[in-house]
């Protein structure tokens, strides 16, 4: 859905974005927290023979939050990491020591769950924000719900089904002792990506 | 309809603090009022930071600017940031948890929403020190069983292998050279000392002891660190050795433990002179089962106490006729 300049273009401005997130984090953390988007692709979720750029999450549990925002440029947003690491996240983010969750071992509790709201909280707002920056309008959103899921490979895309435009992000986490992987997803409908696109577009014109 | 509104937040089982532009409290429901025991006349229009100073802190302050600037709401997770206001149902020495979760509403309000997981953060403080409490029992668990593994293993007074261990290892043994089928030998000295018992009967078991305790630590001291040696009963110590190419080298090996009783055993200032008797087999030219070659080891054994003692002799067929 992307041509190469644009994907740059895109990248660029989300490790931005993330940049942001990342300084928050390392605030809350109070240890370096790097966040970096190596990848991103805009894919349609009606076409049956889309294939993700790479699988999403391990068959497992998964973190997943959500949120939708909304206004002239709307849609939701979500954010999952593989339940194990979440608790790499929270430990971090609670100065507690590191330590490797054997598969499965791990155990994630309430008080878990409100510091990877916050996480996500933080992240969400960030890149959402920044991209209604960029646009040039203003999105007003909540906190975002958080939820641990059960998919197995294949039901990823079932799990994505609902929206119609997806734009991935691709997200390394990276902490003093840890790094985690996850995936910023903003499922956006026709008119709001193609605010994004146009924008992207001119962005690109007024360079060449 | 305004009491409606003011009864139905007075119902809320969370906290709602209503924020002016300039911070300044404008509403603080009634589950704020019994958690900090400030009424709603004594918070009216006070700056936030002064009810809760945690406020001043450039972080917060920059969250609630952000707030009201974005209308991006911010949910502050308790396990991370503590607690902001006062709780006067607990004592200061509970670790109070509020989470809070802080949206811009009309007019550059601003409206705090808090919840409190004190009880339940308590619960989880427990459970953490109880599960925390039995993995500690756990690995005492793993580290005695790890002792009384070592003490089936081991002889209780030279603390070399036992019998047990001595079984075992030799069977991997034998059955790894066997895999790898290479040329390597493998020998079993039977080893027997010549003249404990008069020690024993003359100056007592204490002494007899002794001499087998330094014995075990002479013999440690004479072998590779990939041979075993280890105490079979009374004054019966066996030791295995691999990787031996052919008899000169067996023999220089015999010699070699010979000589560790040269030396007189001292104890308590009277020496003793010790000697020892010990009978070969080897594998495969012997056998290739631990039972057969410690038997033929033990006939060579034989063989030399009965030729005078103090000396090695090989297992040699012309033994079983």
């Amino acid at each position: 859905m992307l041509d190469e300049m644009q994907r740059d273009l895109l990248k660029e401005y989300v490790n931005v974005f993330i940049g942001q997130a990342a300084s928050m984090l390392s605030e809350m953390a109070n240890q370096r927290v790097l966040l970096t988007v190596p990848e991103v692709d805009i894919i349609n979720m009606s076409d049956d023979t889309m294939d993700l750029a790479r699988p999403l999450f391990n068959h497992g549990h998964i973190i997943s939050s959500s949120m939708k925002f909304g206004n002239d440029f709307s849609g939701r947003a979500l954010l999952i990491f593989p339940a194990q690491k979440a608790k790499l996240l929270v430990d971090a983010c609670m100065g507690m020591e590191m330590s490797d969750y054997a598969e499965e071992s791990y155990e994630l509790i309430d008080t878990d769950f409100d510091v990877l709201k916050e996480i996500s909280n933080v992240i969400l707002n960030s890149v959402i924000g920044e991209f209604s920056n960029l646009i040039g309008t203003t999105v007003e959103f909540s906190i975002p719900d958080i939820e641990v899921l059960f998919v197995s490979q294949d039901e990823q895309k079932m799990y994505l089904k609902n929206d119609v435009y997806m734009m991935m992000l691709y997200t390394s986490f990276e902490l003093a002792e840890a790094q985690v992987e996850g995936v910023i997803i903003v499922a956006l409908g026709l008119t709001s990506l193609n605010k994004l696109l146009d924008k992207i577009s001119e962005e690109i014109g007024d360079a060449l | 309809m305004n009491n409606f509104f003011y009864d139905v937040m007075d119902k809320l089982n969370v906290g709602i603090i209503l924020l002016d532009s300039n911070s300044k409290i404008v509403y603080w429901n009634r589950w704020m009022i019994q958690k900090t025991d400030l009424k709603m006349e004594t918070v009216f229009n006070c700056p936030i930071e002064e009810v809760a100073p945690k406020f001043l802190r450039p972080k917060y302050q920059k969250i609630l600017q952000s707030v009201r600037e974005t209308g991006h709401g911010r949910f502050l997770a308790g396990a991370v940031h503590g607690s902001f206001f006062v709780d006067i149902e607990n004592d200061q020495s509970t670790i109070i948890q509020q989470n809070l979760q802080i949206e811009r509403s009309l007019n550059g309000y601003v409206l705090i929403q808090v919840e409190d997981y004190t009880g339940y953060y308590q619960k989880v403080q427990k459970m953490k020190t109880f599960i925390t409490q039995l993995e500690k029992e756990n690995d005492q668990i793993k580290i005695n069983e790890e002792n009384s593994r070592k003490m089936a293993m081991q002889d209780v007074l030279t603390g070399l292998p036992n019998r047990l261990f001595l079984m075992n290892q030799l069977r991997n043994k034998l059955e790894n050279a066997v895999l790898e089928d290479e040329k390597e030998r493998v020998a079993i000295f039977f080893i027997d000392l010549d003249n404990l018992k008069a020690v024993n009967d003359s100056h007592g078991h204490r002494s007899g002891d002794a001499i087998l305790m330094e014995m075990a630590k002479r013999l440690k001291h004479a072998i590779r660190g990939r041979d075993t040696v280890a105490r079979l009963s009374g004054d019966e110590f066996i030791i295995v050795m691999e990787g031996l190419l052919d008899n000169k080298d067996i023999k220089r090996l015999a010699g070699h433990i010979l000589d560790q009783f040269i030396e007189p055993f001292n104890v308590d200032g009277i020496e003793h002179e010790v000697t020892c008797s010990m009978g070969i087999s080897v594998f495969p030219d012997d056998g290739k089962e631990v039972e057969e070659l410690l038997d033929k080891a033990d006939q060579a054994l034989y063989s030399i106490k009965h030729s005078g003692k103090a000396g090695f002799a090989f297992y040699n067929r012309s033994l079983e006729e």
